[in-house]
């Protein structure tokens, strides 16, 4: 008989990229879908909200450009994954995870950055888009990386918590749009113009400091205080919504 | 040393549903045990008891003398877990999967890659390890997730219906990797409704209804409890009007088929209305077996069938 001592687990570090690896093999059946949904909608509504404004200001731009930014992170994070992790919850898909003899926080993290990652054809998309539409100059800086990834982890959190409290994936699909809407609105509408009910909604959504750095950062501004203070909430939210996720995912009936 | 021991394992969902309704019994290591029982009957319940992913209601399992908690990752290196549909792995090809599979269990690259091609061509699917696993037919996909049980061989295995929607040509594949694993000392929990290949790897049966295992022991002792009976099958030429009153009095298996369970007393009087000239030119086909496992099931499962009726 085997001794125990014989049996391996894998480091974490390693598991976490093989199972980056098989979340991101999701994208060779559809990648042509996360491309189109990521992308569409956010450019459409640059496009749109172009055309019914005869001369935005660069300050509203750059609001609409990183609003739509933001959305197209939603739109993967959000309501594609609610409907994934319900689906994966109602086919006892984890039940693979949960007895291989790896830590389930590096499954959610794989499963979480890989949703984050259908979004970056979308976020390029909507950065040249809203570059041609606008005219405005885009500062391209390396601390966008972070921001984005910040933002995608916070509401891939959020999603992934929809698809577990939903009982099927159509439900989760439902309210994965209804977030997403939320997010889009106080995403876009610039706080000082929003009544007051909402602008304490749009302080609990981690979305609201991702649109508020990366405005900051696409214009190349380089205020610390903004920096650490949005970009402390995104990592509040982040690790709050993951570890929520982590313990919840991972309940025994 | 024990591989598994099951005390008093109740499992209920809501008031109403006794899922396991007081289990009790274990494995030995190195055992081949076999779970049979029709749908329903509570197997997958318990293997999932078995593995951590579901906690008893009340009760206690322990793997290799400990208790097992829930997700216990001590659980999750010892046991290979087939569940009833590996739906994780289908956007990978089929090799990916397997060596993915291996490495999540602590295999390096190579390593994984030299398990996973030597499983593939053991399991017959070399040819198609390329191939991504949801474009596989329902047992090719079910293939690929018995290669990701075994890679990295797992002292223990806890398979849920192995050879579901395979064809006969895979099946046999199949029962001889699952022999070959026994051979080399791996105790193996094997859930299946199929009872007649069942019956050639395992060493030991607990038959379940409704929760509860009603018989449990190697298949001899169980077919043992049926010995006095033989088995007696009966086919009839085309063209034979009608089976003569003795024959139609046992169960029609076919159109022209009966199978007449008799006590062994009773079979000098068979043999003497067989060798009549005017029957025995109306037999096409004669067949008689003393009881297999699968009797001793349906013969459990009437006796269920009746409580039931009443």
């Amino acid at each position: 008989m085997r001794a125990e001592g014989t049996l391996r687990a894998p480091g974490t570090l390693s598991a976490f990229w093989v199972l980056l690896g098989m979340q991101l093999a999701r994208a060779r059946r559809s990648w042509r879908q996360y491309i189109i949904v990521s992308s569409a909608m956010p450019s459409g509504i640059a496009i749109l909200l172009r055309a019914m404004t005869s001369h935005p200001g660069e300050a509203l731009a750059l609001q609409i450009i990183s609003g739509n930014v933001v959305l197209s992170v939603a739109i993967t994070a959000i309501a594609m994954l609610a409907q994934q992790v319900a689906w994966m919850r109602q086919n006892r898909t984890f039940d693979y995870y949960h007895t291989l003899p790896v830590p389930n926080f590096a499954v959610i993290l794989a499963i979480l950055v890989a949703y984050l990652l259908f979004a970056l054809p979308g976020i390029a998309v909507v950065l040249t888009v809203g570059a041609l539409f606008y005219g405005v100059h885009l500062v391209i800086s390396p601390g966008i990386l972070p921001a984005i990834l910040g933002t995608g982890v916070a509401l891939s959190g959020i999603g992934a918590l929809l698809g577990i409290a939903s009982r099927d994936g159509e439900l989760a699909g439902l309210t994965g749009n209804l977030v997403m809407m939320a997010v889009l609105f106080l995403g876009i509408i610039p706080s000082g113009r929003l009544p007051l009910p909402l602008v304490a909604l749009s302080d609990m959504l981690p979305s609201t400091y991702g649109v508020r750095l990366l405005l900051h950062l696409l214009t190349g501004q380089a205020n610390p205080y903004v920096w650490l203070v949005d970009g402390l909430m995104l990592l509040f939210f982040s690790v709050v919504l993951f570890f929520a996720v982590e313990r919840l995912s991972y309940r025994v009936g | 040393m024990l591989a598994f021991e099951i005390r008093d394992l109740h499992k209920t969902y809501g008031h109403e549903v006794h899922a396991n309704d007081g289990l009790d019994f274990s494995i030995e290591t190195g055992e081949v045990f076999g779970v049979l029982g029709p749908n329903g009957a509570g197997k997958s319940t318990l293997v999932q008891q078995m593995v951590g992913l579901s906690v008893p209601t009340s009760g206690e399992i322990r793997l290799r003398g400990q208790p097992i908690r829930p997700h216990d990752r001590r659980v999750r290196r010892l046991v290979g877990y087939l569940a009833q549909r590996p739906l994780a792995l289908y956007d990978l090809r089929a090799r990916e999967a397997v060596v993915a599979t291996g490495r999540l269990r602590g295999l390096s690259r190579p390593e994984a890659e030299r398990e996973a091609d030597a499983l593939l061509r053991e399991i017959g699917l070399k040819d198609r390890q390329d191939r991504l696993v949801g474009n596989l037919s329902g047992g090719e996909h079910r293939l690929v997730g018995m290669a990701t049980a075994l890679i990295g061989s797992p002292p223990v295995l806890i398979l849920d219906e192995p050879t579901n929607e395979l064809d006969p040509v895979a099946r046999r594949r199949v029962w001889d990797m699952l022999m070959r694993r026994r051979s080399e000392g791996t105790t193996i929990i094997l859930v299946t409704h199929n009872v007649l290949e069942a019956e050639r790897v395992v060493g030991r049966v607990a038959i379940m209804a409704r929760g509860r295992i009603v018989a449990i022991g190697t298949p001899g002792e169980l077919k043992e409890r049926l010995h006095a009976q033989v088995r007696l099958e009966v086919a009839l030429r085309d063209g034979v009007p009608q089976a003569e009153d003795w024959l139609a009095a046992g169960r029609q298996i076919g159109e022209r088929r009966w199978s007449l369970t008799l006590g062994r007393d009773r079979l000098g009087e068979a043999f003497r209305r067989l060798a009549d000239p005017a029957t025995s030119a109306e037999i096409d086909d004669l067949r008689i077996a003393s009881p297999s496992l699968e009797d001793v099931y349906l013969a459990y499962h009437g006796e269920e069938a009746r409580e039931d009726a009443r």
